[in-house]
């Protein structure tokens, strides 16, 4: 799993590639928490996402609400079908604003 | 209450048998074999992830909750019977508080809990799952997954 951390246009993007597992949830968790310090605006890109399990949405789950607690948002992109299933599955994307692409989300922090 | 493992293999063809050990290389190892018998048995991929996601996730189940992180066995079997592929999970820790399975199945109110999912999303994603006490010790779990082609 790896954690690619980018400024672009005020937002903070996290590109996330491979898989979240309990192998490497908790670095994966820690990761996050620590790129999005100080961070009102914030896009984890899944795109490249291949693998999640509940521990992995534990994780995103707790950064979100990190992120939103210092009232800053946080948005998911680009989720595959299977991957985003699980967000509809857990009604986690009625809360998590999910976007298609990066774009998309890039284009939602430019109006909001 | 326990379970009765004759009871529930009536009728059921033993495809593999496998015990590993609850720890990562058993996860690892169980993850493989799992997407092998995904292969075989599902067309889609969206059923052979949601497939491996199940058996993932009662293993994890078994290394942090039956056993605590601390290791020990965990016997694997899959079957099929009638269309469907049966994946029994059975571990002889910690039993699961079978007075707490409707609200582990369950969605908490509290969306943004920090974790809890696992049961909910494999109940959710499988056709049929059973969860049993073990009258000994330990967890016994079956999930069914109808087979594709």
């Amino acid at each position: 799993m790896i954690i690619q951390a980018y400024m672009q246009s005020g937002i903070q993007i996290l590109k996330v590639t491979g898989e979240i597992t309990y192998e490497n949830y908790l670095e994966f968790g820690q990761n996050i928490s620590k790129a999005v310090e100080g961070s009102n605006k914030v896009i984890l890109d899944l795109s490249d996402l291949k693998y999640l399990n509940s521990m992995g949405i534990s994780s995103i789950v707790k950064t979100y609400s990190y992120v939103k607690k210092t009232n800053g948002e946080m948005i998911l992109s680009s989720l595959n079908e299977n991957i985003k299933k699980l967000f509809v599955i857990t009604k986690l994307n009625s809360i998590i604003k999910i976007l298609d692409n990066l774009d998309e989300a890039i284009k939602y922090f430019s109006i909001h | 209450m326990e379970y009765n493992l004759q009871m529930y293999n009536e009728g059921c063809d033993l495809v593999s048998s496998i015990i590993l050990n609850a720890d990562l290389d058993g996860l690892k190892n169980i993850k493989t074999y799992s997407y092998e018998m995904a292969g075989k048995y599902f067309i889609t991929k969206e059923k052979r992830f949601q497939f491996v996601l199940c058996v993932d996730e009662i293993f994890s189940n078994c290394i942090v909750h039956a056993y605590e992180k601390k290791g020990g066995d965990v016997e694997i079997n899959f079957l099929v019977k009638d269309q469907y592929l049966i994946t029994d999970i059975r571990d002889f820790g910690k039993g699961i508080n079978i007075k707490e399975k409707d609200r582990y199945l369950s969605l908490n109110e509290n969306l943004l809990m920090f974790s809890g999912r696992g049961l909910f999303l494999v109940n959710n994603l499988c056709d049929r799952l059973l969860i049993k006490r073990c009258k000994d010790y330990g967890t016994f779990v079956r999930f069914y997954f109808k087979m594709e082609g």
